[in-house]
């Protein structure tokens, strides 16, 4: 298979990861990744590589015997298990509550509030949880394993 | 150009020509709660907790990586006198602060000699 040549942006790209690029060209460059997000996701990716290299350590014994365990299908269906139940009941619980709340003997200012709180801090909660799955391709940072 | 960092504040080889100011860089990370859930149990039975190997290893990179941008918008050739601070903000966070002198280079002529 024929390797394809890198864009001019991948070549630019990789100028401004290595600090290679002049001032002027620099600060353009800069401009146009608060703009283009694409531009912004291919720096973060060959900033992943860079820190890759940077902080790749020798595997340590302990490193391929976790390794080892934890891909083993035993030991991935009893955490994978554990994992559902312990995110199902917690799915119940927070249920449960919600029912225990809209059908206890409160006034209806108590329950009104009570619910606000929850929906609030619920609606907080999801709006964090979706800047963080969508900002995760920017941070290169998760590939730094020690 | 790549800065380069020293711990130390004289670079064997190199004379320092000027002296650009403080330049720091800090970051504060946690992981996920499902991480911190395992660690808790790590933490009953000991052995390291790799979660927080790696989220230690997160901030420091990041950290560096900012105070190396600062140090490149001054126009310095290296950092001197580099040294890390940790501390705890929050329960599962961890913070890194690095600070350093940033500096100006210029090769010796005789490189046994010291900069001073």
């Amino acid at each position: 298979m024929k390797p394809t040549q890198p864009t001019r942006d991948e070549l630019l790209a990789m100028a401004f990861v290595d600090d290679q690029l002049e001032p002027e060209a620099r600060a353009a460059f800069e401009l146009r990744l608060a703009k283009e997000l694409p531009l912004a996701q291919e720096v973060a990716a060959l900033r992943r590589l860079d820190l890759f290299a940077r902080s790749a350590a020798r595997p340590e014994p302990i490193d391929l015997a976790w390794r080892a365990i934890d891909s083993a299908p035993a030991q991935r269906a009893v955490i994978g298990l554990g994992w559902v139940l312990a995110f199902a009941g917690s799915l119940g619980l927070f249920a449960i509550v919600l029912f225990e709340l809209l059908h206890a003997h409160l006034p209806l200012w108590q329950k009104t509030s009570l619910l606000a709180v929850f929906s609030g801090l619920t609606l907080v909660f999801l709006a964090i949880l979706k800047r963080r799955i969508q900002s995760r391709p920017f941070d290169p940072y998760t590939s730094v394993e020690r | 150009m790549k800065q380069h960092l020293f711990t130390m504040e004289d670079i064997p080889g190199f004379r320092c020509t000027k002296a650009l100011g403080l330049v720091r860089g800090s970051s504060v990370r946690a992981r996920h709660l499902g991480r911190d859930l395992t660690a808790l149990f790590k933490n009953i039975v000991g052995g390291e907790l790799d979660e927080y190997t790696k989220l230690l290893g997160e901030v420091r990179e990041q950290a560096l990586d900012r105070l190396v941008d600062e140090a490149r918008e001054l126009g310095a050739d290296a950092v001197v006198g580099l040294r890390f601070v940790s501390t705890e903000i929050a329960k599962g966070a961890a913070e890194v602060l690095v600070y350093g002198t940033a500096v100006k280079l210029e090769p010796l002529d005789d490189p046994t000699h010291v900069s001073r």
